[in-house]
């Protein structure tokens, strides 16, 4: 029975996503009782937060609710009410309905779906599962979802796609795009984390690293499993490390780095990047041919910023850029960079350690739209090569790669991944 | 048809007859008072657009305007919103009144980058007593260092440094032909 309180942890850090949207109400904190639940959600049915009476009236059974304590410091109460599934659904299904008060002393509810991979007996309990767990908001929007192997997280799903009726399927996040308001966090959110699911709940497994499974939705991104709330935007965070140390490959979000271990690959993600966000990609060459793709919060559809340091969502520093200056009487500095050289020190909190990249070249994108010039360095193009001559500067279009100097002189380059 | 009247060229080899219209105060200065109504309203035009689009900000603000044959011989007129004294880096003579708001005017090379004709100190004067309560002024250059906290919970601090691409200033492109405007294009 030591294994109860973190699959319910399990469930706590995927419910607490709290936040909700137009079924918070704002209240004073109290104890809530099944009772209190019930009131509550007969309130956001009148209220036309609920889109189905069917859910109070048939679909909870109430006779089974039962409350319980979320993991961490405030062991907030919540009360789970289990829906049973039905013969007629495609898949095994399991759902439940939580409601609790959040951190900001808002009701909120939470829809909870169980889908197994196989179908299972419709009383088969979760302690050993495998599927996918989705996440909605009372008014049954997605909100978010993990993928589960024998109660092993291996990855989040991003969105559910109707395939036939009332067959559902699941996409893996592998972009960590914006999905019904939501940007999905890492592929993998808590690698090596044994996590037991369910009404009854079992787990083992040391989470010693709690802050590292995040969900986000349209008004808070809320660490999984400790119920603390951090109040953010709506956006994408960057992904750990990969596990060799290196950044893991993929296009630049708003608060998160891209990165590419070969230039064709760094190409595809700044223009796929520049597809989906509508504004300007920045990156940088490194000496030995990566490219390093800098958060696009500065960016705009036709003008991009480089800044010297960029942050997640949380506060933490993904990165810095500077330059070398190896002066002996600058205290804050360090003699093991050269002189005028551009680095870039990617910062890896897994090893709590950076890595250091010396820059060789600075790309930008630009669209390539009616009324523009796509292919001519602007003026702040030209001025920023004259204010860095000691690296290359490129254009990259979805046609063509161009090198171009500080005096507007444009050269196109032809690499094989480019046309 | 007669080659188009905009482009500095003809502008700066008749502008000793613009003189005559020069303030007394800035005999370093040339106000063009020539412009034909096609670029009086290509440039009354844009600075409405700046104005829509805040480049300009609490009423500051001018147009730089740089008029330049391309490379194949098209009539270009690029005009970028100032809203600072950086005017004062590459000063120039010849400045325009259009409807009340400020234009200096630049002869430009092919790619229209400005033919600057050095910097005198008077011309700059004179320039800054012109365009007083027009601009911001901008901070002297102060080298900045932020903090930043690594994952191993140290702080450094490093000079700040920010890198601007892109179209900033609402920089646009009007190509005319036969004194007519044909084409708009913004640098992006």
């Amino acid at each position: 029975m030591k294994n109860i309180s973190l699959v319910f942890t399990l469930l706590v850090g995927l419910l607490v996503l709290s936040c909700g949207r137009q079924e918070k109400e704002k209240s004073t904190p109290e104890p809530i009782s099944i009772d209190g639940a019930k009131d509550w959600l007969k309130s956001q049915l009148v209220a036309g937060r609920i889109p189905n009476t069917a859910i109070l009236d048939t679909d909870i059974s109430w006779r089974s609710a039962f409350e319980t304590a979320m993991k961490g410091p405030k062991a907030t109460k919540v009360i789970v009410l289990p829906v049973p599934g039905t013969k007629e659904e495609k898949k095994a299904l399991y759902r439940q309905i939580w409601v609790y008060v959040s951190e900001q002393g808002v009701k909120t509810g939470r829809i909870f779906e169980y889908y197994f991979n196989e179908r299972v007996d419709k009383f088969a309990t979760l302690e050993d599962f495998s599927g996918v767990i989705v996440t909605r908001d009372l008014s049954g929007d997605f909100l978010g979802g993990l993928n589960v192997k024998h109660n092993h997280i291996e990855g989040l799903v991003k969105e559910i796609e109707i395939i036939g009726k009332g067959k559902e399927s699941f996409l893996d996040d592998n972009s960590g795009g914006k999905a019904k308001g939501w940007f999905c966090a890492p592929r993998v959110v808590c690698n090596g984390w044994s996590i037991y699911i369910g009404a009854t709940m079992v787990a083992n497994g040391d989470c010693d690293t709690d802050l590292d499974c995040w969900w986000i939705n349209s008004n808070y991104l809320e660490p999984a499993f400790t119920g603390y709330v951090i109040e953010v935007p709506q956006y994408n965070i960057s992904p750990n490390p990969g596990p060799n140390g290196d950044p893991i490959e993929g296009p630049p979000s708003k608060f998160g780095y891209g990165f590419a271990k070969d230039q064709c690959n760094g190409y595809k993600y700044m223009l796929s990047a520049q597809r989906d966000q509508g504004v300007e990609i920045a990156g940088a060459y490194s000496k030995f041919g990566e490219m390093i793709m800098f958060p696009t919060i500065n960016n705009e559809r036709y003008k991009m910023k480089i800044s010297d340091r960029y942050y997640y969502d949380d506060g933490r520093t993904i990165m810095t850029m500077f330059v070398g200056n190896p002066d002996p009487a600058d205290p804050q500095n360090d003699y093991k960079y050269k002189d005028n050289q551009v680095y870039i020190e990617w910062y890896d909190y897994q090893s709590r350690s950076s890595k250091l990249y010396e820059i060789t070249g600075f790309i930008h994108t630009h669209p390539i739209e009616d009324g523009t010039l796509p292919h001519v360095a602007s003026p702040e193009d030209q001025q920023m090569a004259r204010e860095w001559p000691q690296v290359n500067h490129f254009i990259l279009t979805e046609k063509r790669l161009l090198k171009f100097d500080g005096n507007g002189n444009i050269e196109r380059i032809t690499p094989p991944c480019v046309n | 048809m007669r080659k188009l009247i905009l482009t500095l060229g003809l502008v700066l080899v008749t502008i000793s007859s613009f003189a005559q219209s020069t303030n007394e105060h800035f005999d370093k200065l040339s106000k063009i008072d020539t412009l034909s109504g096609e670029i009086r309203r290509t440039l009354r035009d844009y600075y409405t657009e700046c104005q829509d689009k805040n480049f300009f900000h609490e009423g500051y603000g001018i147009v730089k305007a740089v008029f330049f044959q391309d490379t194949v011989g098209i009539d270009v007129i690029s005009l970028t919103a100032v809203l600072d004294d950086r005017y004062t880096e590459a000063p120039t003579p010849y400045y325009a009144v259009i409807d009340g708001h400020f234009f200096l005017m630049y002869r430009g090379d092919s790619k229209g980058r400005i033919i600057e004709t050095g910097s005198d100190p008077i011309l700059i004067s004179q320039m800054n007593s012109l365009l007083r309560g027009r601009t911001y002024l901008r901070p002297l250059q102060n080298t900045r260092y932020n903090e930043f906290t690594g994952p191993d919970g140290k702080v450094k601090k490093r000079p700040e440094i920010q890198i601007l691409g892109g179209n900033h200033w609402n920089t646009t492109l009007f190509y005319f032909s036969d004194g007519k405007l044909k084409k708009v294009v913004k640098p992006v």
